[in-house]
């Protein structure tokens, strides 16, 4: 099962390096404005944090980690696939057929299929370095065990974030057309946090971290690895568990609206959209 | 003994569609108390397909047939009776079973637009997990059969449409599938270029044996694949058998084309005159009812003939004619 997972996303790989080298100015372009891009994003929080040295409970190296946290989640989310980001026009658009005319389990498809691993790696080493730097600053002991901690952190990070816009972009299933953009104001609503979510009411802050959970994409863990702001062993287990009930409630609304899609298939196929990476 | 390879039986298949007013009252009406209607797409269809047939499946719009088409690829289920393909329900038993036939829609391309057409064919390799020898038997096939080799490296997004259905048609064989399903694999191109898809179509059912069942709203390019035809109405079969029987079960129908040295036609018993240019004047008649050596007689007292020219009535006539009795029924 991993080796044919694996073997996919070794085909997308190849498509995303076709995309990617078409030309030697087209790969430098495309490298340069994706890293200034990101780091253009990362930059307004970390001069914040370096005029008055913190913000809030939190000293610039946590800042920086919270975003370099941020950065690495949205970068792999994105090297996975653009399924979660285009579900409801896929379904609004009868385009689903296309991935139930492939012998391969639906799961594998969107987890493989727009898997961009040459687009978001400049993103990713950003990421990682800046998290490597703040640890280093902070004086984090780097276990395994704490590497662990964040490893599944970091997965369910992107869990959450998945799970978040599968269950909106479901919608698309019962409503086409009206819902046919579900989706992408789904990702607009739970975009990444560049500020740590502290000084933020207590209200706003369950909200941030229930119904639309941007606070669980970075700020809640990365306050929970660090032990800022009195945050307890305990805290580092939220998000884990916040997407495996975010998961099986996505897991539920796929299977329904599949269930309904068998049954009333699309009428209104259009090609906007399909296989555009 | 011949194999059944697609069964279908008592299939029933309806969809339910949300009525809306034009009125802004009535819109407000509908949103309090929405209205519905059901449409049945088909009612207790029986089908059975052998192993290395052709079938041209056809019929006005709405009678069905995608709707078929969607059934078999497993992109949808029934609501009551069975539907069997390859000896698998195409819902259930989906991953195994579309690994063993390939679907073409017309107005949908499966390749990466952005990306040279090879690209996609090294996609479905792996997609489809296609052993090396298959691969490149298959594709070798596929790209002479249909001429890829002038596009194979171009993005697909630069394709003609021709070039296009071509590269589709050409990757639903790489891996050689067991049953071909076109869903008017045809519509929107030239004469040429239908041309050659429907000679390899024809070729890789002749000579490779593959299962295709095809629909399309062109009759002649049906009739050209000399398959069996099942023409859907209102979601029911109507007719299930081959063109020859389709003619003599409506007759045969006829067109008789008179030059004359008037300009004015003739009136003939038995024949239907459809339009006249200078002294050449075009009849269509049924050939059983009135045979042609009568017209012909009637004809040579009324005028005197310079020429004369029969011919079978072209055969979406002859389909039309069907459809519009079925619309009066």
């Amino acid at each position: 099962m991993a080796a044919e997972t694996m073997r996919l996303l070794g085909a997308g790989a190849r498509l995303n390096a076709i995309r990617i080298l078409r030309t030697r100015e087209q790969a430098i372009a495309h490298t340069a404005t994706d890293f200034i891009w990101h780091s253009g994003e990362m930059l307004a929080p970390i001069l914040v944090a370096l005029r008055f040295g913190h913000i809030g409970p939190w000293p610039l190296a946590a800042v920086v980690f919270m975003l370099a946290y941020g950065a690495v989640v949205s970068s792999l989310l994105d090297a996975a696939g653009d399924s979660p980001w285009h579900l409801s026009q896929r379904i609004g658009r009868g385009q689903l057929d296309h991935y139930l005319v492939q012998p391969q389990p639906l799961w594998r498809i969107m987890l493989t299929e727009g898997f961009t691993p040459f687009d978001f790696w400049p993103v990713l080493t950003l990421g990682l370095v800046l998290m490597a730097w703040s640890v280093a600053q902070l004086h984090v002991t780097v276990s395994p065990g704490w590497l662990g901690l964040l490893g599944i952190n970091l997965l369910a990070s992107m869990a959450v974030q998945t799970a978040f816009l599968y269950s909106w972009g479901c919608l698309a299933f019962w409503a086409p057309r009206g819902a046919e953009e579900v989706s992408s104001a789904a990702s607009g609503l739970i975009g990444k946090v560049s500020f740590p979510l502290d000084p933020v009411p207590r209200a706003l802050r369950v909200v941030l971290i229930s119904a639309v959970p941007s606070g669980l994409l970075s700020w809640l863990p990365s306050r929970a690895l660090l032990h800022v702001a009195g945050a307890g062993p305990i805290d580092a287990w939220i998000t884990p568990l916040a997407a495996i009930v975010l998961g099986a409630l996505a897991l539920f609304l796929f299977r329904l609206g599949l269930r309904e899609y068998r049954r009333t298939g699309s009428r209104r196929y259009t090609d906007h959209g399909h296989r555009r990476r | 003994m011949a194999t059944a390879v697609v069964e279908l039986r008592g299939v029933h298949k309806s969809f339910e569609r949300r009525l809306r007013s034009g009125t802004f009252t009535g819109l407000l009406r509908d949103l309090a108390r929405p209205r519905r209607e059901t449409v049945t797409a088909l009612r207790g269809i029986d089908l059975s397909v052998e192993a290395g047939e052709m079938v041209a499946y056809a019929g006005p719009n709405g009678a069905g047939k995608s709707t078929t088409i969607k059934l078999l690829a497993g992109l949808l289920a029934p609501d009551a009776g069975t539907v069997r393909s390859l000896g698998a329900d195409p819902v259930r038993d989906r991953v195994r079973y579309v690994g063993k036939i390939s679907v073409v829609f017309g107005q949908r391309t499966e390749l990466w637009w952005d990306h040279p057409v090879a690209a996609t064919f090294a996609w479905r390799r792996a997609v489809w997990n296609i052993p090396d020898a298959v691969y490149e038997r298959s594709l070798a096939f596929a790209r002479d059969l249909l001429g890829l080799d002038l596009f194979w490296s171009a993005p697909a997004r630069e394709l003609s449409l021709g070039q296009r259905m071509r590269a589709d048609l050409a990757l639903a064989l790489v891996g050689e599938p067991q049953i071909l399903f076109l869903d008017e694999p045809t519509i929107g191109l030239d004469v040429l270029v239908k041309r050659e898809v429907l000679e390899a179509i024809r070729t890789l059912n002749r000579d490779r044996g593959v299962t295709v069942m095809i629909t399309s709203h062109d009759m002649p390019d049906l009739e050209q694949l000399r398959a069996r035809i099942v023409i859907l109405n209102k979601g029911a079969i109507a007719f299930d058998g081959s063109f020859e029987d389709l003619r003599r079960r409506l007759g045969d129908r006829r067109r008789l084309v008179l030059a004359t040295d008037s300009a004015l036609a003739p009136t003939l018993a038995g024949a239907t005159h459809l339009g006249s240019e200078g002294g050449r004047h075009e009849y269509a008649f049924d050939a059983t009812a009135t045979p042609i050596p009568q017209l012909l007689a009637a004809a040579s007292v009324r005028t005197r003939l310079m020429d004369v020219e029969t011919h079978r009535a072209p055969i979406e006539d002859v389909i039309a004619d069907l459809y519009r009795d079925w619309r009066g029924a």
